[in-house]
């Protein structure tokens, strides 16, 4: 994707164009999971971070704020988490106000296209509200489910971000993955 | 919940997940005791535990890679050994789709290499129908193993069967393909080892693709290590040796089989409460007993399922193939594929299973009646006829009959399982009277007797004394038509006249009688004597005490001729005189009878039961109670009470005249207040004569505690219209003056 497209889909997407933010989107992750990876590999260990343009753009737009602080690489993320997260659940609420009868859930496209954790005919709008009450009894696992489910960090990128060892993100996500469940059975 | 709780649990989690499956479930197990609250959060949590979130990950995105000959396209789930994309053949002039599966190990040793080829060379000899077919596989650059599959365009198995609103035949029959495809594999000695409903496919023309044969062996680096996460078990469809981690064997299939049956038929998990949470897999394998196919169902409702097709037979299939023990399921494959096939064709089960002995011997324990031994001597004769050799016409005339019979006889038997009676006890009476009728179908009349006799016989040991007669009437009818032996015919005559002893069938009694006589002048045998005391017994209940007499003068007659009587059959002719004279309020007589019943005993101490030993201690009490001897009535009775206790339910109506003997003597010890309570116990099974003797009893003792008003009563109430017997009469004397005595006013 060259970088003029890039301009042209934000401009159309700043004229109001949503669809646009479509097409944006996956470019807004495949940066950010460089930048993960990047992260990963240590390199960028003492620079601060700067966030890509598009990035940053993209942020500005949805926070709805002029400038983006980002004041950490782990707040870069989570961020993010936040924003998709909410785009997720619009979207999920839009498509089942559209659809008329029962049936199987849809896939949200984006969960596919960004090849995001979450399994097919999970209704979002109830996962976000059992991930808050999570949070309310620990944070640090909630916060593990969002990098994974909405950025879609691979577990080693999220122990880096989060700095524990990857054998104990491997347990959170389990522990955190059984509890929704549970959850949402109810 | 608070953060702290959670924190706990969430250390628990982590320290679990360091252990063993097996290890795992033994220590939440302990925990039950320690820490409840805990246990059942971690308990709750590791049934939704997904193994695959542990296991360590691939590179994100593998599209477009090559492996082999082969190009990933897309993505289509991830399983428990990995992802499994979709994939095309490129180097080939044809279009071929396959599945392909990744392997999530930590990468092969050279060894485990070539092994690896190997196994897979011999699943790619799998070619049946049913399976789908290993094409290819390999190890790819980084040194994990894939696999190439047949690529089947279908939904599980359990999705189908709703999708298409099929019933219960029809998804019987749809699992005998799934059966037939096990069933070749085992052939080859190849064992599934992950059998659930992802991995049985149903394409689109309604045929079965069963996923993922063998693949958990191949898996498996060393045979004997303890099964963890990583050796790509699932939990809820694990056997229960499988958790134990010992090697999975052909049984092991079958149970998985069964789970797998119990969810298609019924729509959920045959351990609904690890399926809600409240329980781990694992220990459901290992300890909980199936639910009933009808219980789940009636909650999941499956489409298309009519939850009254979800018979006890099928649940006795299921509970075969689900059992804890490998030993006590279906063997093979074929096996169980043979029951099922016998349920679709509503056949009775050949393995047994259930409907046949199995709920015969259930229904006999619960009841107790003479049925049992006789009853499957008759089968086992009938299945004697069937298996004979060589057949000539009359042997092939015979086994067909005999064939109809056994059959007819197993149907009922089958049918006459308690579940049936839904939400109330079944009587016995009712399942005799159903034998009955089917019964009646029967060609051969000397089948028809013996099965009648039996019936009759089990009629009255539940005091049915109608029914009892007219089942036995009809036996008597074919053994004449079966022009059987004399003294068969003596047999039934003599439990007719058991049957006879009410006073509206005095008249057919007295025939029975006579017809007694007739034949004991015919052949006097030791039959014809019990045939004699048994009808004079009878008689003398209904105070026909001169005919009573006159039949055991005859009895005497023929024991002095010689006629050898075998001890049991002797005691049963003194019993008889015993209760004859007890109806006569005769005590000396009754005790001298009772005396010489025991004294058979000692002759012959192997012939005779505790339950017939406790019933003549209990007669002697009766006949000292009857002479006012106390302390002879209190020994006689403590020699019989433990036996009686443990042979009757406490409302059975033996017991009831355990109670009243109980309060006479009370009464005799001049203990009204202990009568009383004795009384009170006796009042459900009473009925008849023990309901006259009841009321007076009541009236004494009340009397004799000055409770005049209730004596009265009870006096009043004592239902004068009922056969009036010597003993009854006295009794009424007695209770007459007891009033008049302590009540004297109004």
């Amino acid at each position: 994707m060259s970088a003029q497209n890039i301009t042209e889909l934000l401009a159309s997407w700043g004229a109001g164009d949503s669809a646009a933010l479509d097409e944006l989107l996956p470019m807004v992750y495949a940066e950010l999971r460089s930048l993960a990876a990047h992260e990963l590999r240590g390199h960028a260990r003492h620079a601060t971070l700067q966030p890509t343009a598009l990035v940053h753009d993209v942020f500005v737009r949805l926070l709805g704020a002029e400038r983006v602080a980002i004041s950490s690489r782990k707040h870069l993320f989570t961020t993010a988490a936040k924003i998709m997260r909410q785009i997720l659940v619009d979207r999920a609420r839009a498509q089942s106000r559209e659809k008329r009868g029962g049936g199987s859930w849809q896939r949200v496209d984006f969960i596919e296209a960004l090849a995001l954790p979450i399994e097919p005919n999970t209704q979002l709008p109830a996962l976000t509200e059992a991930i808050d009450a999570l949070r309310k009894l620990d944070p640090r696992v909630a916060e593990i489910v969002e990098l994974r489910y909405f950025v879609g960090l691979s577990v080693a990128e999220v122990a880096a971000l989060v700095g524990v060892e990857e054998r104990t993100v491997y347990r959170d996500w389990a522990l955190a993955r059984a509890w929704l469940k549970a959850e949402l059975e109810r | 919940m608070s953060e702290l709780q959670f924190a706990r649990v969430r250390d628990a989690f982590h320290s679990l997940m360091a252990l063993d499956l097996a290890a795992r479930a033994a220590e939440v197990e302990a925990l039950r005791r320690t820490n409840p609250d805990l246990h059942a959060e971690l308990e709750r949590l590791l049934s939704h535990l997904d193994e695959v979130d542990l296991l360590p990950e691939l590179e994100p995105s593998r599209l477009g890679e090559r492996l082999g000959p082969f190009e990933l396209i897309r993505l289509i789930g991830s399983g428990g050994m990995g992802e499994v994309y979709e994939a095309r053949r490129v180097d080939a002039d044809f279009e071929q789709r396959v599945a392909l599966k990744m392997i999530r190990t930590d990468g092969l040793s050279a060894e485990l290499k070539r092994r690896f080829v190997r196994e897979r060379q011999l699943l790619a000899r799998l070619t049946h129908p049913h399976i789908a077919h290993l094409l290819d596989g390999g190890v790819d650059a980084a040194g994990h193993p894939w696999l190439a599959l047949e690529y089947v365009d279908g939904l599980s198995i359990v999705d189908w069967c709703n999708a298409q609103n099929l019933s219960v035949s029809a998804r019987v029959a749809l699992f005998q393909q799934v059966c037939a495809a096990v069933g070749f594999a085992h052939d080859q000695l190849i064992v599934h080892r992950d059998l659930k409903p992802a991995n049985v496919l149903i394409d689109a023309s309604g045929c079965a693709k069963l996923l993922d044969f063998g693949i958990a062996k191949l898996l498996q680096v060393d045979e004997g290590a303890p099964l963890t996460a990583l050796n790509a078990l699932t939990p809820r469809y694990a056997a229960p040796e499988q958790i134990g981690a010992q090697p999975a064997t052909l049984t092991t299939d079958v149970y998985a089989l069964g789970n797998l049956l119990f969810e298609v038929l019924s729509g959920g998990s045959a351990y609904p409460r690890a399926q809600s949470g409240a329980q781990s897999w694992a220990a459901a394998h290992l300890n909980e007993a199936p639910a009933s196919l009808r219980s789940v169902a009636l909650n999941a409702q499956p489409r298309g399922v009519n939850a009254q097709h979800l018979d006890h037979r099928l649940d006795a299939i299921l509970r075969r193939a689900l059992a804890k023990i490998p030993a006590k399921r279906y063997l093979s494959v074929s096996a169980l594929s043979a029951d099922l096939d016998d349920w679709l064709q509503k056949r009775a089960l050949r393995s047994g299973a259930g409907g046949t002995f199995d709920d015969a011997r259930m229904l006999l324990r619960r009841y107790r009646f003479a049925l049992s031994a006789t009853l499957l001597l008759l089968l086992a004769l009938t299945v004697g006829l069937i298996a004979a050799r060589t057949e000539s016409a009359a042997a092939t005339r015979q086994r067909i009959s005999a064939e109809r019979n056994f059959d007819a006889l197993l149907s009922v038997l089958s049918a006459a399982s308690p579940r049936d009676f839904v939400g109330r006890e079944p009587l016995a009476s009712e399942q005799l009277i159903n034998a009955a009728q089917a019964v009646r179908s029967f060609v051969e009349p000397g089948l028809k007797r013996r099965a009648l006799t039996q019936i009759g016989v089990g009629l009255l040991n539940l005091n049915h004394q109608a029914k009892a007669e007219s089942v036995l009437g009809e036996a008597l009818r074919a053994a004449l038509l079966e022009r059987a032996p004399v003294d068969t015919q003596l047999e039934l005559l003599k439990l007719l006249a058991y049957s006879q002893v009410r006073p509206e069938s005095l008249d057919r009694l007295q025939q029975t009688a006579a017809a007694v006589n007739a034949l004991a002048q015919l052949n006097p045998s030791a039959t014809a004597i019990e045939a004699l005391a048994s009808s004079a017994s009878a008689l003398s209940s209904l105070a026909e005490f001169d005919a009573a007499d006159a039949m055991f003068a005859e009895m005497d007659r023929l024991i002095a001729s010689g006629v050898r009587l075998e001890p049991s059959m002797a005691e049963n002719a003194w019993r008889q005189r015993a209760r004859s004279a007890m109806h006569r309020a005769d005590g000396d007589q009754a005790w001298r009878w009772w005396q010489a019943s025991i004294a058979e005993f000692d002759l012959a101490p192997a012939a005779f039961s505790e339950l017939r030993r406790a019933e003549a201690w209990f007669g002697l009490a009766e006949a000292a109670a009857l002479r006012n001897q106390l302390m002879q009535a209190r020994q006689s009775l403590d020699q019989a009470r433990p036996t009686l206790q443990r042979e009757y339910s406490t409302d059975h109506v033996e017991f009831a005249a355990v109670n009243l003997l109980e309060a006479r003597i009370a009464l005799l010890a001049g203990n009204p207040a202990a009568a009383l309570a004795f009384l009170g116990a006796a009042s459900p099974g009473a009925q008849g004569h023990d309901q006259t003797v009841h009321s007076l009893l009541r009236s004494i003792a009340l009397a004799e505690l000055k409770r005049c008003a209730g004596a009265k009563l009870s006096l009043s109430g004592a239902d004068t219209s009922t056969l009036q017997l010597p003993r009854e009469q006295l009794l009424k004397e007695r209770a007459k003056r007891a009033v008049e005595r302590f009540c004297p006013l109004g």
